[in-house]
């Protein structure tokens, strides 16, 4: 079974998932082949790249390059043929959504692990465990959908570049996978002012005050 | 009249108090430019007893109408998400077009809120920000940047421009809580009947199912100290607490608690104990030794076991609201100041050093002005640039109700006693 394994930084987690549940083809939307490089990938995985000049994200907001993104996943993934779709939970979050949605597809989000089980009649399901506020939910559900995968922690090491040459990704453009620029959502969000603003914590004297509130919002 | 929807979590028969300060925000936002708030439970029917006190504590928090979504499983499951009540929240975003649609930044939140901006074709914002200001509407990005949908291409003089619904996410501890106390109704929303997959409500085929939970401990969930190593399978922390310059990605963590003198200038921390360096082990101690007390019970009976259809006995039931929030120390009005900075180049401000004593154990702390701020009192106000100006007179469900002064709301605590710097008192430019 072919899974469709979106690269994107820190994405480490969700390419050990997606080579636990089938036989992983890399995809990245990105300019350049570099986004490749330094991968915990098999080097005989299939790496495509598609990118163009639509999908240069300097000019729109992240919620609107998430949603051209999307576009594009799902393409490619109609494209290959593959049901599962493993990505990194992006910056705001859209991305999985909006793949799962323009493919029909069941979406998990928070993801931790997955593999797949034998359900009846021979029939692959696919386990995932996704962190809930107090308990890891354990779902299981036909191996058909698009699974969020938290990004690894800080301390998870990571292995650095080793210097093997990697094979060449093969270049698709947006033809490629049967789109063209204007198939692309339009901008739905425009930034009015470069100015931020930025957020203070609210403050607590001490660990009471902190442990009261901290339960308030569900840790017992 | 433009509506705002709020969904509201659960957890253990209390609504989760991040949850409460997202309906609070919008019961502002509401009022100041005229939308109605709606509170949407992802909850079964109950007794009418129960609905009506759901409707009386809601009300009292900002609601000015109770919508309880009905699952399409009849099985309860531990955790929410989106799919087992897609269809009743298609329903609702039918019934009451949203114009915002909010929820506390929770897992359960970025499960249900980019799936159903992707479905009704809204915009999506992470850890935004939505304050009234000048009499408008505006919304801010995770990021703190200004930002608004843009214009309609088809619209012209013959059409107007279709309303874009914004979903949004609103990290803990950012808004206040509203304070009213007007009953208001409560009503149900069923899923659609019909063909799951018809092109009206369109479902995701195939679907997940619970086949259980694991369930986690406080140490998973809070780190007070990193795990000594950590792989793959471990499940990153909800909440932790940090020291100086130590920084979590938000995809990781919901709650950052940030330790240390410098705390109270983190923009990515949503609570922070500003005390001196020589003391955080002992916070941190007390932190331990705070939630190794046993919990207090609700007064009232929860909500827990009320989640079905038709009980038999006609027991009065009353959900719980917490503890004490009415008369605890809890913020009203906009919690933390909101800082207008040209582009990256804004430093941190200066902020004063209070020197407080708790436990017997002196410390230093950075506070940002007044005094009266600590525990999630009040901001002192911020200038009328930054202010959010959605406190108006007159509207029905009063958003601010200061628990009385600083001082009175914490004169269990021995106080600052000393600031070095008043001429530093306010951060904002």
């Amino acid at each position: 079974m072919k899974v469709l394994a979106f690269i994107s930084p820190e994405c480490g987690r969700g390419l050990g998932i997606a080579a636990l549940l089938g036989e992983p083809v890399a995809l990245a939307v990105a300019a350049d082949d570099s986004v490749f490089a330094g991968l915990p990938m098999d080097p005989s995985v299939e790496r495509i790249r598609i990118w163009d000049e639509a999908l240069d994200p300097s000019s729109l907001h992240a919620m609107d390059i998430e949603a051209r993104q999307a576009a594009v996943v799902a393409q490619a993934a109609r494209r290959l043929g593959t049901a599962v779709v493993v990505l990194t939970d992006s910056v705001t979050g859209f991305l999985g959504a909006a793949v799962a949605e323009q493919l029909n597809l069941a979406h998990v989000s928070e993801v931790v692990s997955a593999k797949r089980v034998a359900g009846g009649d021979d029939e692959q399901l696919l386990q995932v465990r996704r962190r809930g506020l107090r308990s890891v939910q354990v779902l299981c559900g036909a191996a058909q959908a698009v699974l969020s995968v938290l990004p690894p922690l800080p301390s998870e090491t990571s292995q650095p570049p080793d210097g093997t040459e990697w094979p060449k990704p093969t270049v698709w453009s947006l033809q490629d996978v049967s789109l063209s620029a204007a198939d692309l959502p339009m901008p739905q969000l425009r930034i009015l002012s470069k100015s931020v603003r930025r957020h203070r914590p609210r403050l607590f004297v001490g660990a009471d005050a902190l442990v009261d509130r901290l339960r308030r919002d569900g840790l017992e | 009249m433009a509506n705002v929807l709020v969904m509201i979590e659960f957890l253990d028969s209390e609504p989760l108090c991040a949850s409460l300060e997202a309906l609070g925000q919008a019961r502002r936002l509401g009022s100041a430019v005229g939308m109605t708030v709606y509170a949407l439970l992802p909850m079964q029917s109950v007794s009418p007893q129960i609905r009506e006190r759901l409707g009386q504590i809601l009300g009292h928090f900002g609601a000015d109408g109770v919508v309880l979504l009905t699952a399409e499983s009849p099985v309860h499951e531990q955790e929410l998400r989106f799919a087992p009540y897609a269809r009743a929240l298609l329903q609702a975003c039918e019934e009451l077009p949203p114009k915002l649609f909010l929820m506390a930044d929770t897992p359960a939140a970025r499960d249900i809120a980019p799936r159903l901006a992707a479905r009704i074709g809204g915009i999506y914002l992470a850890s935004g920000e939505p304050v009234c200001e000048q009499g408008g509407l505006k919304l801010f990005d995770a990021d703190g940047q200004l930002v608004s949908a843009c214009e309609d291409p088809l619209a012209d003089e013959m059409f107007a421009p279709t309303m874009v619904p914004v979903v949004m996410t609103l990290p803990a501890g950012r808004y206040a809580l509203s304070r009213g106390s007007t009953a208001v109704p409560v009503r149900f929303m069923a899923p659609i009947d019909g063909d799951a997959s018809s092109e009206r409500t369109p479902v995701p085929g195939g679907g997940f199912t619970e086949e259980g939970s694991e369930a986690l401990s406080r140490s998973q969930r809070l780190w007070i100290h990193s795990p000594v190593s950590t792989d793959p399978e471990t499940v990153p922390p909800l909440f932790v607490i940090v020291e100086e310059n130590v920084h979590f990605d938000r995809r990781l963590v919901h709650t950052l608690i940030a330790l240390g003198p410098s705390s109270v200038d983190r923009s990515d921390a949503q609570f922070a104990v500003p005390i001196d360096d020589g003391a955080v082990g002992g916070l941190v101690a007390s932190v331990e030794a705070a939630f190794a007390k046993p919990k207090g019970l609700p007064a009232e009976l929860n909500l827990t076991s009320l989640l079905t259809f038709d009980r038999d006995d006609d027991e009065e039931l009353t959900p719980s609201t917490g503890r004490a929030w009415e008369s605890s120390d809890i913020a009203t009005g906009d919690t933390e100041p909101r800082i207008p900075v040209a582009g990256d180049s804004a430093g941190p401000e200066s902020a004063v050093v209070v020197r407080v004593e708790v436990g017997g154990s002196a410390f230093e702390r950075a506070s940002a002005g007044d005094g009266a701020m600590w525990d999630g009192d009040l901001t002192p106000p911020p200038s009328d640039e930054a202010a959010p100006q959605v406190e108006m007179d007159g509207i029905d469900t009063e958003p601010i109700g200061e628990p009385g002064s600083g001082k009175d709301a914490h004169s269990d605590r021995k106080s600052a006693v000393t600031t070095e710097d008043p001429d530093h008192r306010e951060e904002l430019p």
